[in-house]
C-alpha cells in the first residue's frame, strides 16, 4: 500500500465528518469523500509544510466548492438541504435523554457554513490556526476573528436554550 | 486597565499566546469579571463544539471503505515508468489493446472442465455473484475458492463492469444484455507459474482504455445492479 494509502483508509471517518459539515447530507459527504481520496491518489502530496489531514481537508473543500461552481454553472438545482433543513445535524438523531447534546448539534447545523467548518477544524480537529487558514485559503487574522464569533455564537445559544430548558 | 481582544482571549484559550502577552492577559482575567466572563464563552464554545460533533464521528459504510481500497490498489498497481517504456518498447506499432488481447486470448487454456469457465471458474457461478454480490464481500465457490467483489464501474460507453478476484486472477466482466462477460483477466500472483507484475499494470492500462470511472458507491451499485 501506498504511502498516502496507508494514511487515507484510517482518516475516512474523520474526512466524512468534514464533508458533513459542508455539505449536511450522507450521500454527498460519501460522494465528496471519495472523490477527494481519488484526487489524492491521484496528484503527489505538493505541501509538505501542513499535516496530512489540513491536506486531505484542503482538496475535499476544494472538490466541494468545485461541485457547488459546477452546479451554479450548469443552472441545476444545488442538491443540499435547504437552510431551514439541518441535514446531519438534525438533533432528533441523539437519543431524548441527552437533549442538550441534541440541541447543540442543532445550534452547530444553524451557523453559517463558514464557522461551522472552521469550529471543527481548529476546535475538534485541532489544526493550527495556520493550518486552518491554509485549508480555507484565508488570511490567518480572518481565522482568528471568524473562529472566536463562532465560538461565542455557539455558547450564546446552547447557554439560551439550556436556561430555557432548565 | 488594558482591553484585550475576543481574538486575543481565544489565542489565550488556546495556549498559543506567547510572553509577555500570556501573563498579561492571564492578570487582566484575574481583576476583570467581565473579561474572564467573555474568556468563559470562547472556552465555552470550543468544549460544545467538540461534544456537538462528536455524534458525528462514524464508521464509513463498507462500501466507500471497499471503494477508496480499491483506489488505493490500483494506485499501487500502477505501471513505474520503467513500465510503460518497456511496453512501449514490447508493443510499438499496436498499442496497449493488443497486449489485453493476448491475455485474454490465453484464457481458454485455462478451462478445466466442458462448461464455460474462466480461470476454472464456471460463467454460471460468476454470473450469480456478480448478479448480486456488493464489491467489498466475498462469494465462496463451488471448489472452496473466494471470488472478492473488488469494484463496480462503469465503461465509457456507460457499461456497467465489475472487477473481481478468483484463486489466481484478477477479471474485469462487463454486461452484455443480461449476462456478465469477462472482458479481460490476468494472473495476480496467488497462482503458480504465471508472471503477475506486468499484468496487473496490463489490467490498469486496460481500465484506462476503456474510460473506467471512479468506484461507484453503495448507492450507485445497488441501483445499477437493480438489488432495490
Amino acid at each position: 500500500m501506498s504511502t498516502i494509502g496507508s494514511s487515507l483508509v484510517p482518516l475516512l471517518p474523520r474526512l466524512r465528518r468534514y464533508a458533513l459539515a459542508l455539505c449536511r447530507v450522507a450521500d454527498t459527504a460519501d460522494e465528496l469523500v471519495q472523490m477527494a481520496c481519488e484526487k489524492a491518489l491521484a496528484s503527489p502530496r505538493q505541501t509538505l509544510d501542513v499535516s496530512f489531514e489540513a491536506w486531505m481537508f484542503r482538496i475535499l473543500r476544494n472538490g466541494w466548492i468545485d461541485r457547488l461552481r459546477r452546479q451554479k454553472t450548469r443552472g441545476e438545482e444545488i442538491d443540499i438541504v435547504e437552510h431551514s433543513d439541518l441535514g446531519a445535524f438534525d438533533g432528533a438523531r441523539i437519543p431524548e435523554s441527552r437533549l442538550i447534546l441534541g440541541k447543540t448539534l442543532e445550534a452547530i447545523g444553524r451557523l453559517p457554513d463558514e464557522q461551522r467548518e472552521l469550529l471543527l477544524l481548529v476546535c475538534v480537529e485541532e489544526l493550527s490556526y495556520r493550518d486552518a487558514a491554509e485549508v480555507l485559503d484565508l488570511p490567518i487574522g480572518t481565522v482568528m476573528s471568524r473562529l472566536a464569533r463562532a465560538r461565542r455564537k455557539l455558547a450564546e445559544d446552547v447557554g439560551l436554550e439550556a436556561g430555557q430548558l432548565l | 486597565m488594558t482591553d484585550h481582544s475576543d481574538e486575543t482571549l481565544m489565542a489565550f484559550a488556546d495556549g498559543m499566546l506567547d510572553e509577555p502577552l500570556f501573563s498579561a492577559v492571564a492578570e487582566a482575567v484575574e481583576h476583570d469579571e467581565a473579561l474572564a466572563a467573555r474568556l468563559e464563552q470562547l472556552v465555552d464554545g470550543a468544549r460544545l463544539a467538540r461534544e456537538g460533533f462528536a455524534p458525528l464521528l462514524e464508521p464509513v459504510s463498507p462500501a466507500l471503505e471497499a471503494s477508496v481500497r480499491a483506489m488505493i490498489a490500483r494506485k499501487a498497481r500502477r505501471p513505474l515508468g520503467k513500465w510503460q517504456i518497456n511496453l512501449a518498447w514490447l508493443l510499438p506499432a499496436a498499442g496497449v489493446a493488443a497486449a489485453v488481447m493476448s491475455v485474454v486470448v490465453a484464457l481458454p487454456l485455462l478451462q478445466r472442465s466442458a462448461q464455460p469457465t474462466w480461470g476454472g471458474v464456471e460463467q454460471s457461478q460468476l454470473q450469480a455473484a456478480l448478479d448480486t454480490l456488493p464489491s467489498g464481500a466475498d462469494h465462496v465457490l463451488k471448489d472452496g475458492g473466494t471470488l472478492h467483489a473488488v469494484a463496480s464501474f462503469t465503461d465509457s460507453t456507460g457499461t456497467l463492469c465489475r472487477e473481481f478476484e478468483v484463486p489466481g486472477y484478477v477479471m474485469v466482466a462487463c454486461r452484455a444484455g443480461t449476462d456478465w462477460q469477462v472482458t479481460m483477466a490476468v494472473a495476480n500472483g496467488t497462482a503458480e507459474g504465471y508472471q503477475t507484475a506486468s499484468g496487473l499494470a496490463v489490467l490498469d492500462a486496460y481500465l484506462d482504455e476503456i474510460g473506467a470511472s471512479a468506484p461507484l458507491l453503495e448507492l450507485e451499485e445497488r441501483a445499477a445492479l437493480n438489488l432495490d
